[in-house]
């Protein structure tokens, strides 16, 4: 287990690495292409040449981000004893800094963002199945949260649910470039907290605004 | 300043967005009687287009500009207003650049994909009429500037 974990850690960051530099992962809309002119003043210097061009201001950018990710935590879960939880999730974000327009290579970590973010809890397996054979793997919950990002930290606050219950529950959730921290409280069951690695694959429109 | 040198010239490029432009591409030159005209887009934008026209005049030359206008396919006209259009007397041998904005939704005309256009302008030389037109396009030649090769 902890080699799978330093193997992880290893792996993770570097991947992240790569795709901050993933241009492809940036879709760039032709809608509202022209730019920024004031027409209510000539050209600053006018000479009659036939070439002279004064270039547009850039206008800015409307963009947003839709992040599909996964997540491996270990702490408490449902059946009381310590336990993993593998999810995945579906995250948008919207971010806040649109006054320059993106560079053709470049990728936008948002100063700042609001976003909403649906998971589901795929599975907590027993960390401690050795000590209580009775732990067994159950499902995770479906969560929904409010976001809040910063370049790459992010907070959340939702709900959790565990349908087969039904149990709806507040959840909180922080994460910082891959690491992933996940409390929720069930009125049944109790409180739940995870912590791991998260790993998002973003893909990011942006049109001029 | 040698190692800024290598260090910049070891950085990548920064490719930035460039932007579509009305270009006039063709009858850019007019001549009648005691006027000589050239017309260049000077400003493209999301709120319309700037054009600038050289005005030459041979001798004393009452010039007006009675209407100005980018004329699309589907009869949208985009005019400039009347201030815009007012042309103080050209006197003896006269050159003027005379700023002539021409205001509208350009991006809606994008978004619609509406790239070709006349701007017709029609004159009053010495009382006669006279339209001058010249066909337009919305090119977008490069969607990206590289700012380490091309400087603006």
């Amino acid at each position: 287990m902890t080699r799978t974990i330093c193997a992880i850690r290893g792996a993770l960051p570097a991947v992240l690495l790569a795709l901050a530099g993933c241009p492809s992962l940036v879709q760039h809309s032709t809608r509202h292409a022209p730019g920024q002119v004031d027409l209510s003043q000539p050209p600053a210097r006018e000479v009659g040449d036939p070439a002279a061009y004064d270039p547009p201001d850039d206008p800015g950018e409307n963009r947003v981000a839709i992040l599909p990710g996964a997540s491996w935590g270990m702490g408490a879960g449902r059946t009381g004893g310590s336990a993993g939880e593998v999810a995945v999730q579906l995250r948008f974000t919207f971010p806040e800094s649109r006054d320059r327009s993106l560079g053709k290579d470049e990728f936008p970590a948002p100063w700042a963002a609001w976003g909403g973010t649906i998971g589901w809890g795929i599975a907590q397996p027993p960390l401690d199945s050795m000590q209580h054979p009775s732990h067994r793997t159950v499902g995770g919950p479906i969560y929904a949260e409010v976001n809040r990002t910063w370049l790459y930290a992010t907070v959340g606050v939702g709900a959790a649910i565990y349908p087969s219950s039904p149990e709806v529950g507040p959840q909180i959730s922080a994460t910082a470039a891959i690491y992933m921290v996940r409390a929720r409280y069930l009125p049944e069951s109790g409180f739940e907290i995870f912590g791991g690695f998260q790993l998002e694959l973003p893909t990011v429109w942006t049109w001029s605004r | 300043m040698a190692v800024a040198s290598l260090a910049t010239a070891c950085l990548p490029p920064r490719v930035l967005r460039d932007y579509p432009r009305w270009r006039i591409v063709g009858g850019q030159s007019f001549a009648r009687d005691c006027l000589r005209a050239e017309a260049y887009v000077r400003k493209s934008g999301k709120t319309g287009i700037g054009v600038t026209l050289v005005l030459r005049s041979l001798h004393d030359c009452a010039v007006e500009i009675r209407r100005a206008e980018l004329v699309f396919p589907d009869g949208h006209r985009a005019a400039a207003t009347a201030d815009a259009r007012a042309l103080a007397p050209m006197v003896g041998r006269t050159l003027r650049y005379h700023w002539l904005p021409l205001p509208f939704d350009n991006d809606a005309a994008w978004d619609d994909g509406q790239r070709d256009a006349t701007l017709e302008l029609e004159l009053a030389i010495a009382g006669q009429p006279v339209v001058w037109r010249m066909p337009a396009q919305h090119r977008w030649d490069q969607r990206w500037n590289d700012t380490r090769l091309v400087r603006r």
